[in-house]
């Protein structure tokens, strides 16, 4: 039955991660190509990171900690938010980026629907930029720097990695929902908006106030990309946590399946 | 055996419309009007396996659309197709990997930054193509289209000829069994237009697929499809071969001639250049009026010649075939 499924819509698991490591090795071969591309890309992470590293730095010359963090859960925070940032950018952003663009006023979506396999992975998955895992590689690398000195259990690093997978899934829901809006508003573009949202993923929920906490947590949920799973790294897992964490990974993708499905719907015509 | 079977098919769609001005406009917002567009409107029509068929129409009679139905991208609004004997619009793998819709005006999508040769591969996973036959297809691919030269190139930086070559081949490395071409030669100078002329019915000898081509240059459509299917304002108005479209269109033909005399009294002249002449005679007067020109002039040469199927195609868009 399981084989007959595949022969007939078109792919396993493994045929559509076989998809995606072709993609991103033939972008790898093409992105070292261009030697003075690599350079700067390898510039600008550093910048990026090392300007919110320095602030952190400077902070904490006059304070010991800000809203109940330290210095090295700082880094922590900001190495988990860098790590993710890049993983983002490499697997999510150069997909459905301007979606409302190119994927439907230019008919890319047309081209995704004639192919064998899953509109919404081809959409939302299929392509990669490999450079941008240079953030990941020093998001790791403040990481390191951050848990240095700190006593770490074991509980406490698994529930970090099952949050980190949560909030991924979360932040690719998150992109395939807002470019589900191009079905229904094609002219609404609200990337920029996504963009400046995340940044806020940067400082730990803790520092806002009360609203915008509530907010970043269970609306938004940029608090999954760094604070919480951060919060788990250095404070110990919350069972409590891991099991929303999970659930919002779950409810979050199917959500994004679900919106995908009722687009493609009104795309197609198969509404009317 | 059909390949494509297509009964009552109807697509209608809601546009919004609104008259001009801000005053208009503003009320558009508390209350929408909406104009019901009928793109198509009861088609029907059926192609044999290993047909090859053209589909033409003014701009807007409804042939991207049918196209778009046909290779499951958008579902109509009513009547059955059947295409290999399946329902395009549930776009199921298996039949995917069957067709193929080929847009002259984009015709590679994909990342532009790969080359061609990993776009191909790419094509061969995602199409579940054994590497064997994948090998074999394209050998063929390359000699037939010229591809050798282009396979190390990134798509972006392909001349527009190119890319057509390039989309053809990326179409047809999986090998479908029906071909969707709509407008194949658009833009293309007419070297590029009549190789691609001429690959498609080379591929079609050899594969026997079934091609359902749109265009708008009569070379495309006289020298590959047999047989014509015209649609407009979302109506079938001919489907037959070639020949009788014009002899339905045109009651007339034209007699070509080389002579000293003057033969203004045969028939209507439509040209006259240094002892060359183009008489329009009617039809059914052809034969008489030949023999009657041969006794009376010198004739150096003659040819009787069909109209010219642009303007009997002309003449079918801006005037209708009833």
């Amino acid at each position: 039955m399981a084989d007959r499924r595949t022969a007939v819509y078109g792919g396993g698991i493994v045929k559509l991660l076989r998809l995606v490591g072709v993609g991103f090795s033939m972008a790898l071969r093409r992105s070292v190509a261009f030697r003075i591309n690599l350079v700067f890309d390898v510039l600008l992470a550093f910048t990026g990171l090392g300007t919110a590293v320095a602030a952190v730095l400077i902070v904490f010359t006059r304070a010991d900690s800000l809203a109940g963090w330290s210095k090295a859960e700082f880094l922590v925070l900001i190495g988990t938010y860098q790590l993710i940032t890049g993983l983002r950018g490499t697997f999510i952003d150069p997909n459905l980026s301007w979606f409302p663009e190119t994927g439907i006023r230019n008919g890319k979506l047309d081209g995704y629907l004639l192919q064998p396999a899953s509109s919404l992975f081809l959409a939302s998955l299929s392509l990669s930029s490999p450079l941008a895992l240079i953030q990941f590689v020093l998001g790791i690398g403040v990481l390191g720097w951050g848990i240095a000195g700190q006593s770490l259990t074991a509980a406490g690093v698994v529930s970090w990695l099952v949050l980190v997978v949560a909030g991924l899934v979360v932040t690719w829901a998150l992109s395939v929902l807002l470019a589900c809006l191009a079905f229904w508003a094609p002219k609404l573009q609200l990337d920029v908006f996504f963009h400046s949202a995340w940044q806020l993923g940067r400082y730990p929920t803790d520092v806002f106030a009360r609203p915008i906490r509530v907010v970043l947590t269970y609306v938004f949920p940029m608090a999954l990309i760094a604070s919480v799973p951060s919060a788990a790294l250095l404070r110990g897992p919350q069972v409590g946590v891991l099991v929303g964490g999970v659930l919002a990974a779950v409810g979050a993708a199917v959500l994004a399946g679900a919106a995908w499905r009722a687009g493609l719907r009104r795309y197609t015509g198969a509404t009317s | 055996m059909t390949a494509v079977e297509v009964e009552n098919l109807s697509m209608s769609y809601k546009a919004p419309v609104r008259k001009g001005g801000l005053r208009a406009a503003l009320g558009s917002l508390v209350k929408r009007e909406y104009k019901t567009v009928q793109a198509l409107d009861e088609v029907s029509f059926a192609i044999a396996r290993g047909e090859v068929a053209g589909f033409i129409g003014p701009n807007g009679a409804g042939k991207t659309t049918t196209m778009k139905i046909l290779s499951g991208i958008l579902h109509p609004t009513g009547g059955a197709v059947q295409v290999l004997d399946n329902v395009p619009w549930q776009r199921r793998a298996v039949f995917l990997k069957r067709i193929a819709f080929v847009r002259g005006s984009q015709p590679v999508g994909g990342s532009q930054e790969l080359t061609v040769m990993d776009s191909l591969e790419y094509q061969r996973l995602l199409y579940d193509v054994p590497r064997p036959d994948f090998r074999r297809t394209l050998a063929e691919l390359e000699a037939l289209l010229d591809l050798e030269p282009l396979l190390e190139r990134q798509l972006r930086a392909l001349s527009l000829g190119e890319r057509m070559r390039v989309g053809l081949a990326m179409a047809l490395i999986y090998r479908p069994e029906v071909l969707f071409l709509d407008e194949p030669t658009i833009g293309l100078d007419v070297s590029a237009a009549s190789q691609i002329r001429e690959f498609v019915s080379e591929y079609v000898e050899q594969t026997g697929a079934t091609v359902l081509l749109t265009s708008h240059y009569m070379a495309d459509v006289a020298s590959l499809c047999p047989r014509l299917i015209l649609i407009d304002r979302g109506r079938v108005e001919y489907d037959g071969p070639l020949a009788e479209l014009s002899a339905r269109l045109s009651p007339y033909k034209l007699i070509r001639i080389s002579t000293q005399g003057d033969p203004t009294a045969f028939g209507e002249v439509v040209e006259k250049a240094d002892g060359q002449w183009v008489l329009r005679v009617p039809r059914d007067e052809v034969a008489g009026t030949t023999g009657r020109l041969l006794q009376a002039l010198d004739v150096v040469d003659l040819a009787i010649e069909e109209p010219p199927l642009e303007k009997v195609i002309d003449q079918a868009y801006r005037g209708g075939l009833r």
